[in-house]
This record gives C-alpha cells, sequence and structure tokens, in this order.
C-alpha cells in the first residue's frame, strides 16, 4: 500500500477531516496531503510532515515511513512485468488474505488476477495491496 | 479676438495628453483640431473651453498650423530607405539532451532503430544534432508511432480518468459493466474483514451498488473494498 493509499485510509478511519482541517491541526500544508494522496511517483519525502500526520492519525511514523518506498508506479511496474512476462504475481492484501497468481487485467485502480492455487480470479483493489512479491 | 486653440492650451501649460484628459476629446483628435486638417465641432469647441476656461468664441474654430507642423509640410519628401544590410547567418542551436533522451526512447518503440542507424541517418552522432535536425528527427519517429499505432476509435467505455487513485479506471469499468449486463453476483470483501454479497445493480467512479439477496440494496465505497469474485449467471 502507497503512502498515499495509506493516509487516505487513515483519514477516512478518523471520519473524514479534511485538508484543512488536518493543516489546522498539524500544520503539514493542504498541499502536501493532495500531493501525498493523489500523485503516482515517490512522495512524502518530508520526515517532519510525517511525524506530524502519524501523531495526527495515531499511528507509529514507520507505519508512514516504510510505505514511502511503494509508492503507486512501482506496483504498475510490477503488475507491468508480471503481465507481460506471464509470471505470478503475490499481492498481500491489508488485514487481509494473500493471493497469488497470474495478472489478467490492471488499471490505475485494481488488477484481476488468475489464482494459481484454488482457481478462479479475483479482483483486488489497488489501494488493498500492501505490498507484493514477484 | 480669437485664438488658436494649440495657442490658448501652450500659454495655459498644457500637454495634447492634459487637454485630451480634461476635456475628454481623444489626443488624436486634438493633434488634427490644432493642425487645422478640420474645423473644431461645437460640442467639443465646449468641451475644450471648459477645459481651458474660456469661452467658446476664444478659440478658433479651424485653427492654423503650428509653426512646427509648417515647418514639417515644407519639409522635403524623404526618399527610399537604404536596403538593410543582411545580418549573417546565426550559428545553429545545439540539439537539447532531453530532444536526444527523447529521440532515444522513441527509438526502443521499433526493433529497426537504434542509435547507430539514427546517426546513420542525420550523418553525424546524435550529440552533434542540431536542435533543427533532432526535431526533425523526432517528427519522422512520431510520424510513424502515429502512423503503426493509430489512436483507439472511440468506444462506448471511453471516458475521463476518475479524479482519484481508487476511481474506476479504464479495465475494471470494463469489468464491472460486463458483471452489471449480465447479472453476476458479486462477493465483496471490506477491508475490515466483512463480506458483503449482492448482484451488481450500478456503480459510479467511487462506489458499487449491490443488490443483496434479501433485496435490499447496499453501496459500498470503492475505498472499503479490499477485493471481489464474481459468481456469474444469477439472472
Amino acid at each position: 500500500m502507497s503512502l498515499g493509499d495509506y493516509v487516505r485510509y487513515l483519514r477516512a478511519m478518523k471520519g473524514g477531516p479534511d485538508y484543512r482541517i488536518i493543516e489546522a491541526a498539524t500544520g503539514v500544508p493542504c498541499r502536501t496531503m493532495r500531493e501525498i494522496e493523489q500523485r503516482y511517483r515517490r512522495v512524502g519525502e518530508n520526515d517532519e510532515d510525517l511525524q506530524k500526520l502519524a501523531d495526527y492519525f495515531g499511528v507509529p511514523v514507520e507505519e508512514l515511513t516504510w510505505r514511502r518506498e511503494k509508492w503507486r508506479k512501482l506496483l504498475s511496474e510490477a503488475l507491468y512485468t508480471a503481465q507481460t512476462e506471464g509470471r505470478p504475481i503475490r499481492l498481500i492484501l491489508r488485514d487481509g488474505p494473500t493471493f497469488e497468481g497470474r495478472v489478467l487485467w490492471w488499471d490505475l485502480g485494481a488488477t484481476e488476477l488468475e489464482l494459481s492455487d484454488e482457481g478462479g480470479r479475483v479482483v483486488v483493489q489497488r489501494h488493498a495491496v500492501d505490498d507484493w512479491t514477484l | 479676438m480669437s485664438e488658436n486653440l494649440w495657442e490658448i492650451r501652450r500659454r495655459k501649460k498644457m500637454k495634447v495628453r492634459d487637454l485630451a484628459a480634461k476635456s475628454g476629446v481623444p489626443a488624436a483628435l486634438i493633434h488634427q483640431y490644432e493642425a487645422g486638417e478640420k474645423p473644431i465641432s461645437q460640442a467639443h469647441l465646449r468641451q475644450f473651453a471648459r477645459a481651458l476656461i474660456v469661452d467658446t468664441w476664444d478659440i478658433k474654430p479651424l485653427s492654423d498650423p503650428k509653426p512646427r507642423d509648417r515647418r514639417a509640410k515644407a519639409r522635403p519628401p524623404r526618399g527610399p530607405r537604404p536596403p538593410k544590410k543582411p545580418r549573417p547567418p546565426r550559428p545553429p542551436t545545439p540539439a537539447r539532451p532531453g530532444q536526444i533522451e527523447h529521440l532515444l526512447r522513441l527509438a526502443e518503440r521499433f526493433p529497426d532503430v537504434d542509435r547507430a542507424s539514427l546517426e546513420a541517418q542525420a550523418g553525424k552522432p546524435l550529440e552533434e544534432l542540431t536542435k533543427r535536425e533532432a526535431s526533425e528527427l523526432l517528427r519522422q519517429l512520431q510520424e510513424r508511432i502515429r502512423l503503426e499505432h493509430p489512436p483507439r476509435s472511440k468506444r462506448p467505455f471511453d471516458r475521463h480518468r476518475a479524479y482519484l487513485p481508487e476511481g474506476v479506471d479504464e479495465f475494471e469499468l470494463k469489468y464491472l459493466t460486463a458483471a452489471q449486463e449480465a447479472g453476476d453476483v458479486l462477493h465483496v470483501t471490506l477491508f475490515d474483514g466483512s463480506r458483503v454479497e449482492g448482484q451488481i445493480v450500478g456503480f459510479s467512479p467511487y462506489a458499487i451498488t449491490l443488490r443483496q439477496p434479501d433485496g435490499e440494496e447496499i453501496t459500498v465505497n470503492k475505498l472499503a473494498i479490499a477485493c471481489y469474485r464474481k459468481r456469474g449467471g444469477d439472472r
């Protein structure tokens, strides 16, 4: 799960405070929040901002910093490689199951896997993917 | 005795633009009046009189040309301008590094194009290309891409991309549309591990609405969904 997806998740779990409320509470500018949540490239370079957000959402800052390394385009690259090379990909979902299978399609929001072990197909939401291995 | 407009203006130490601003008459028209090119209209006479604090009859309706204007009129016409000296041609601008980089990136799309073939076509190393030459090579490659990979025709699935990352994108849109049309039942697993099951009755970029087996409809936010499976054929 990218940092942006995780922050969106935390924000939703806190009742959906908007960027201005978060800016007033933490000092993290709306612009930074928007960038973190919506960009596909690597974001969240400012450790101070991440610490403030971690304090605000009540999670350890490490939960944010390691996700900084899992930016959205990396998952796109992994899905693209898995599909074009016909290799199975293993998707580890947040607080949920792990799926391993062949990528049938993927886009910016989701991917469909043909599962290796149990058969069948599943559509996985990209924002739910915590980690992945090829 | 009446005076020329320009005489009164100069005596009042006003410039044409000052008089224009004060009277509301355009400066270009004042120049024409002062040069005696046309008689001053009654309305403008009143405006000038008010601006210059004189009576209307103090201003001559048709001005004599100003002394400078007389000289200007007496000046012989200018001859044709001498032809401009041709400027020496500018040295060609070298290609930008970004152009070369882009050229090589485009070349990767074709098995028969690489750095060597591009250099052979240009007749020099890529680093020595001029900006214009690099543009021409780029244009040729882009034209080839356009011909070999024509843009997709408009299909019912084509639409603007959803704004937020969790939004329904191209392939998921096709998937959900097909599932909705087939009356498939979706088994949705949410982030908290709970499950929702139902026939898909509609969806938006950020939510899916399902009709549950008891007939009740539920709308699930995409952000809350972890994954879903399809069990088809429930028409």
